[in-house]
């Protein structure tokens, strides 16, 4: 009990803190800075973008990973999954050694179609997807697995084709999974740190998302890092509530 | 125009293949017939309608529908959306996301209607079997039987060439059981292609079926209809089913010996390998040798006591193990128990005998 009760406040106590230094009435105005609003605005652009990318990729693989029939299955999903237990450091370097201008398949983009991931926006998203995406596809994956298969026989024997079943019968039946998926993945692209200051790094405008401006902000204006950590909490605390049914109602 | 089915198929169920099921079937539903599938638990009726349905590949032989092959290993398989089978399973599987109308407009709408003509021919069919009013429902706000109903509906407005019914109203409680064989019975009427019904239910086949086959031990053991089969036996579930007494012998003369060597003597002489058959009510029991006419007569052992309303079922050992089933008062009169040693007896005229 004791333990329990000190684990809490463990947990509380940072909130508190970060609450209790928040100058509620200069809030509105560190929010409006325009470095604020930049950082607020490439976030959300490249965290949507991030977990558009998550879907739309992350499906097939996890429909294929839940039912396909695959050899090395396993394999294919440890690798899948791997960053979400890598330090996201790491993940960046790792990027950066695979896209940078200097690899193989960065020169090649670069001079081929003129396309530079390191230091861009776009670095910042693929950063964000490769951190992201796992997050997404684990979920829909766990779906499709506990998904009762006689519906898509069903929907066969009704004369579906397998496209028309995945679109009419199974995507809508895993439905409230790819919706909690793509949250999860969301929250975790916006949160993303290591990943894109090392791959994408930290220019104002182009690759500096809130995560950055937060610690930026720190060494410089601390009650402008606290008004964007609380920005950052808020939507922590969204994200907690939609997905409530999914975690906090567990019985 | 039948449906055909001639296969064999081998499953093994489990991750390390604990239960293997065996299956060899052969059998022929005519168009415009309910044919019967009867059957113990879990000897694979389910599995051979997967196998007409296409969700299962059968290893060897062929299935055809209409003349029409369906699968015939190695060179022909149709895919399940291509069969044109329409099926209603125990458990329903409406789509939990799709509202009673649109269940049944889904095949419709996958054969290539409009949504519009798809939803248009789905009440029409809602309509016929009873439930047009919950068009509007979604399936988890049904109740057993309106699910059922909807079901059928749904299977029926893909216009199928064959119907398949996986125990229909196994769900089902006893009152909204009979209801729904009720108007299974006129829904099947109408329909044009071969019916199999899957059931382990003597009373929904008696009720549905045009025809019954008795599938043990993954084989037909035999066909007919319901009267046929139940008056000729051939196997120990149907002689369960009726609560009669089968043994296998062979005859010579009017002796028959019968697999476990005792001898039994019959009326009508025969020759051969047959089955005989023995109401339990026509075994009498005595505690001392009984005399007199019966011709029959042996000593033997209780082995259970099964009480039955105002009747009592004997079960008896060796050397012939057949059950005897006396009035509640002959059962006091004899004072018996388990482990007892009676004379039992059956008079010739008894004893049904028929080739095997």
């Amino acid at each position: 009990m004791a333990a329990a009760t000190l684990t809490v406040a463990f947990f509380v106590a940072p909130l508190v803190g970060l609450l209790q230094r928040v100058d509620w009435s200069g809030l509105s105005g560190e929010l409006s800075s325009p470095q604020a609003w930049d950082a607020l605005r490439l976030s959300l652009i490249c965290s949507a973008s991030a977990t558009v990318l998550a879907i739309l990729f992350g499906t097939p693989l996890a429909w294929l990973l839940a039912r396909g029939d695959l050899p090395g299955r396993a394999v294919i999903r440890s690798l899948v999954l791997l960053p979400m237990v890598l330090p996201p450091v790491v993940g960046g370097v790792a990027l950066l050694s695979a896209f940078s201008l200097r690899s193989p398949i960065g020169g090649w983009l670069n001079d081929t179609f003129g396309i530079q991931l390191t230091f861009s926006s776009a670095g910042v998203v693929m950063a964000e997807a490769f951190v992201a995406m796992p997050f997404f596809v684990i979920t829909v994956e766990g779906a499709l697995r506990g998904m009762d298969s006689r519906f898509e026989e069903a929907a066969a024997s009704l004369g579906a084709g397998r496209l028309t079943v995945f679109r009419r019968v199974t995507l809508p039946m895993v439905a409230p999974s790819v919706v909690a998926g793509a949250v999860l993945a969301w929250a975790r692209a916006l949160g993303e740190f290591g990943a894109t200051i090392t791959f994408a790094g930290n220019i104002a405008g182009r690759t500096r998302t809130l995560p950055l401006a937060v610690y930026l902000a720190l060494e410089t204006n601390q009650q402008g890092a606290i008004a964007l950590s609380i920005v950052l909490l808020v939507v922590s605390l969204v994200v907690l509530v939609s997905l409530r049914d999914r975690w906090l109602m567990r019985t | 125009m039948s449906l055909d089915l001639d296969f064999a198929l081998v499953l093994e169920k489990g991750p390390r293949s604990v239960q293997r099921l065996d299956l060899s079937i052969r059998l022929v539903a005519p168009e415009g017939e309910v044919t019967a599938l009867l059957g113990p638990n879990g000897v694979g009726k389910t599995t051979v309608l997967r196998a007409i349905a296409g969700t299962l590949a059968v290893d060897s032989g062929s299935i055809e529908l209409e003349g029409r092959l369906l699968d015939r290993p190695p060179d022909v398989f149709v895919v399940p959306e291509r069969r044109h089978i329409g099926i209603v399973h125990q458990d329903h599987l409406l789509f939990p996301h799709l509202n009673a109308l649109d269940n049944v407009a889904f095949g419709p709408r996958a054969r290539g209607l409009t949504s519009r003509q798809a939803r248009e021919t789905a009440r029409g069919y809602l309509e016929r079997v009873g439930v047009g009013h919950l068009a509007a429902s979604r399936p988890r706000t049904l109740s057993g039987g309106q699910a059922q109903r909807v079901a059928l509906a749904r299977a029926l407005a893909s216009e199928p060439r064959a119907l398949l019914l996986d125990e229909p109203l196994a769900a089902l409680d006893a009152g909204t059981r009979v209801e729904v064989r009720r108007d299974l019975l006129r829904y099947l009427a109408d329909f044009a292609g071969p019916t199999l019904l899957v059931t382990h239910d003597p009373v929904d086949a008696l009720a549905l079926a045009d025809n019954v086959a008795i599938i043990e031990d993954g084989r037909v053991s035999q066909t007919g209809t319901l009267a046929e089969v139940t008056s000729r036996p051939r196997s120990r579930y149907v002689a369960d089913l009726i609560g009669t007494n089968l043994v296998a012998g062979t005859a010579s003369g009017s002796t028959v010996t019968t697999e476990s060597g005792a001898m039994l003597t019959i009326a009508e002489p025969r020759s051969g390998a047959l089955f005989v058959t023995i109401a339990p009510a026509a075994v009498s029991l005595h505690r001392r040798e009984p005399e007199g006419s019966p011709r029959n007569r042996w000593e033997t052992t209780v082995a259970h006591l099964d009480p039955l309303g105002d009747r009592v079922r004997v079960q008896l050992d060796s050397p012939l193990r057949l059950v005897a089933e006396i009035t509640g008062a002959g059962a006091a009169e004899l004072d018996l128990r388990e482990g007892d040693r009676v004379w039992a007896s059956v008079k010739a005229t008894e004893i049904t005998t028929y080739p095997r």
